[in-house]
C-alpha cells in the first residue's frame, strides 16, 4: 500500500486584484509503507499544503491523490481516518480536556460509539493507555491538557493520532517546542514504527538535522515544487542546498551521518 | 457533585419537578389534594387541587424550556468555539420577541391567546434559516457570530419601534412577555413545545461524538472523519430550532443557556453525550427552582409574582461570578 499525490496542482484562492498564487505546482509524491520520510524546505515551499492534500483535508485544482492505487475521496472520510493519522502544525482546543479524553478522540475513528456511554471502554482504555506510553506520556493521563507544557502537549497529541493505529502518519512539525532528549526520543519511535510495525510515516520538518538524521527518505520542496528527492546523505550537498539558502549557511562533514547543517 | 455529576442532575431535575408544584404564593398541603385526587379524580375540587393543576402546566414548561436552553446553549458554545455563545447569540431571540410583540401591541391582528407564540416562532425559524445561509458562505465562527449580533441589534430596534408605537396600556404586557413568559394557562403550550424538544435534542444527541471531535480542534475532526460543515450546519439549525421553539414558549429567557453548560463542563468534561444530558437535566431544575421563587416572592407588598427573566439572572449571575472566580483560583 502507498499514499501517493500525482501531479498535484493546489492554488489558494487570491484576495481581490491579486492573482492566484500556486502553492503546489505539478507536485509527484510518494510515501510508502515501512519508510521514514521527511518533507523539507524554506518558509512558504507548500509543505504543510502537500501534506493536508495527502490526509484528503485540500481539494486539489487538478491531479489526484491515490491510496493504494485507488483515488483518496472514494473512501469515505471515517475509513480513511483509520488508514491516515494527521497532526496538524497547530491544534487549539477552545474548551478544557483532559489528557485521557484527548486521546481517547484518536481511538474513537475505530469505535461505533453506543448511544449512551457513561464512561469509556476497556479496551479504548487499554489503547489509551498504548499510545501514551508509546510517547513516554503515560503519567499525564489524568492531567488537563491546558496545565501542560508546549512540549507535553505536542507528545499527547501525537498520542491521540497514534491512537488512531494509522497506517500512516502525516505530521507537520512534530518535534517543534520540543526539548532535544524529546526531540531525539520521538525521531528514534517514528523510525522504529515504520520499521517494525510497517507504518509509513511523514514528517513535515524545518530541523534538517533532526530529519537527515532519523529519517530514510527526504524530499525538499521548493518554489511550489519538488526540488529534490533521495536518501538525507545524497541531499545534505552544497549542489541541493545553494539554490534555497545562498551562502547563508554551511555544512559541517559528521562521521557516520550526514553532514551537519549551520547558518552562518 | 464530582464523581457522578449526572446522577446529581437527575435527581435535582426530579425533585425540582415534583416539588416545585407546592411551592407558591398560597402554599397548599400535599396530603389533602393527594387523598382527593386518588379518592375522586373527577369529583368536585377543593382549592387545593385546583391551584396544583393551575401551577402544573407552567411548572412543566419552566422544565421543558430551562433543559432545551441549557442544551442548546452548549450545542452552541462548542459550534461557535465561543464560551459567551448562548442560544439567543445568532439573533433567534430579538426575532421571536418581534414576532411576539407584533401580536401583543396589535391585537386586532388576531385575538387568539395563541398567536403571539405562533408569531414568535415563526421570526425565529425565520432568523434560524437566514443565519444558516450566512453559516453557508462563511466558514469561520466569527462571521456568524458578527452576523448574529447584527440581527439581534436589528429586531431589538424593531421590538422598540413596536414599544413605541403601541398603545401605553399594552407595555406592561409586552414587558411582562419580555421578562419570561411562563404563565401558560393548560397543557397546551407545554405539550406543543415537547415535539420541537425532541427533534432538537435528537438530532444534537445523534452526533454528541462528532461534536466531541469539533471541540477538540476542527481541522483535527475534519481528519478523523467528521464532516465539520455537515455537523456545523446541522447543528446550529436544531439549537436554533430548540432556541426558537422555546423563545415561543417561554419568552426570551436568558442565562441559562449561558450559565448552565459552565456548570455542567466542570463536572462531566468535554464527552457531549454526558454534557448534553447533564445540561438539560441541570437546565431543567434550575428555571423550575427561578420560576418556584418567582411565584413564591412577594416583593414590597406586591402581590403579584416576580417575573422569572429578574430571577434567573439575580440568582445565576452571582452563581456564574462564583464558578468563574473559583476556577480562576
Amino acid at each position: 500500500m502507498e499514499l501517493r499525490a500525482d501531479a498535484l496542482q493546489l492554488a489558494y484562492p487570491a484576495s481581490a486584484g491579486q492573482v492566484k498564487r500556486p502553492v503546489l505546482s505539478g507536485v509527484d509524491f510518494q510515501l510508502d509503507l515501512g519508510r521514514f520520510q521527511a518533507l523539507a524546505g524554506p518558509n512558504g515551499a507548500g509543505k504543510s499544503t502537500l501534506m493536508r492534500a495527502l490526509a484528503g483535508l485540500h481539494q486539489p485544482d487538478s491531479g489526484r491523490v491515490l491510496l493504494d492505487g485507488e483515488p483518496l475521496d472514494s473512501r469515505s472520510m471515517a475509513e480513511r481516518a483509520r488508514i491516515i493519522g494527521y497532526l496538524p502544525q497547530e491544534v487549539q482546543p477552545h474548551f478544557h480536556f483532559s489528557v485521557r479524553d484527548c486521546v481517547l478522540l484518536g481511538v474513537r475513528v475505530h469505535e461505533q460509539s453506543p448511544w449512551f456511554e457513561s464512561a469509556p471502554s476497556a479496551s479504548a482504555l487499554a489503547a489509551i493507555d498504548r499510545a501514551l506510553d508509546l510517547v513516554d506520556a503515560l503519567d499525564l493521563r489524568e492531567r488537563q491538557l491546558h496545565e501542560l507544557s508546549g512540549g507535553e502537549r505536542r507528545r499527547v497529541l501525537l498520542a491521540s493520532v497514534l491512537a488512531q493505529e494509522p497506517r500512516f502518519l502525516l505530521l507537520d512539525e512534530p518535534a517543534a517546542m520540543l526539548d532535544l532528549s524529546h526531540q531525539a526520543a520521538l525521531f528514534t519511535l517514528l523510525k522504529r514504527l515504520a520499521q517494525e510495525q510497517g507504518l509509513g510515516v511523514l514528517c513535515v520538518s524545518h530541523d534538517w538535522n533532526l530529519a537527515s538524521t532519523f529519517a530514510d527518505h527526504l524530499t525538499i520542496l521548493h518554489d511550489a515544487g519538488v526540488h529534490a528527492s533521495g536518501s538525507p546523505a545524497e541531499l545534505m550537498t552544497e549542489r541541493v542546498l545553494t539554490p534555497l539558502f545562498g551562502d547563508s549557511y554551511t555544512l559541517l562533514p559528521r562521521p557516520g551521518h550526514p553532514p551537519v547543517l549551520l547558518p552562518q | 457533585m464530582k464523581r457522578r455529576p449526572l446522577t446529581w442532575a437527575a435527581l435535582f431535575a426530579l425533585a425540582s419537578l415534583f416539588l416545585a408544584p407546592l411551592v407558591g404564593t398560597v402554599s397548599i398541603d400535599l396530603g389533602i389534594a393527594l387523598r382527593e385526587f386518588i379518592a375522586s379524580p373527577s369529583a368536585e375540587w377543593s382549592a387545593e387541587t385546583r391551584i396544583l393543576s393551575l401551577r402544573l402546566p407552567r411548572v412543566l414548561l419552566a422544565w421543558l424550556g430551562g433543559g432545551g436552553l441549557a442544551v442548546a446553549g452548549a450545542a452552541m458554545q462548542t459550534l461557535l468555539r465561543n464560551g459567551l455563545a448562548t442560544p439567543y447569540t445568532l439573533g433567534v431571540s430579538s426575532a421571536g420577541t418581534f414576532g411576539a410583540f407584533l401580536c401583543l401591541a396589535f391585537p386586532t391582528m388576531g385575538a387568539f391567546l395563541i398567536l403571539p407564540r405562533l408569531a414568535a416562532l415563526v421570526c425565529a425559524l425565520g432568523v434560524t434559516f437566514l443565519v444558516l445561509a450566512v453559516a453557508r458562505r462563511s466558514p469561520r465562527p466569527d462571521g456568524l457570530i458578527l452576523a448574529g449580533v447584527t440581527l439581534n441589534f436589528l429586531f431589538g430596534a424593531a421590538v422598540m419601534l413596536v414599544r413605541y408605537l403601541a398603545d401605553p396600556y399594552q407595555l406592561a404586557g409586552l414587558d411582562r412577555w419580555l421578562m419570561g413568559a411562563l404563565d401558560v394557562v393548560g397543557f397546551e403550550v407545554p405539550l406543543s413545545l415537547l415535539p420541537w424538544l425532541v427533534v432538537g435534542l435528537f438530532l444534537l444527541l445523534r452526533r454528541a461524538t462528532a461534536f466531541d471531535q469539533y471541540a477538540f480542534d476542527p481541522g483535527l475532526a475534519a481528519a478523523r472523519g467528521v464532516d465539520a460543515q455537515a455537523l456545523r450546519r446541522d447543528g446550529l439549525f436544531a439549537a436554533s430550532l430548540l432556541a426558537a421553539a422555546i423563545v415561543a414558549s417561554c419568552g426570551p429567557i436568558g442565562f441559562i443557556g449561558l450559565l448552565i453548560p459552565h456548570a455542567v463542563r466542570a463536572g462531566t468534561g468535554m464527552r457531549h453525550q454526558r454534557l448534553f444530558i447533564g445540561s438539560f437535566l441541570l437546565g431543567a431544575a434550575f428555571l423550575t427552582a427561578a420560576d418556584a421563587l418567582a411565584r413564591s416572592l412577594a416583593l414590597f407588598g406586591r402581590s403579584s409574582e416576580i417575573p422569572v427573566g429578574i430571577v434567573t439572572a439575580l440568582v445565576g449571575g452571582p452563581f456564574f461570578l462564583w464558578l468563574l472566580l473559583r476556577r480562576a483560583s
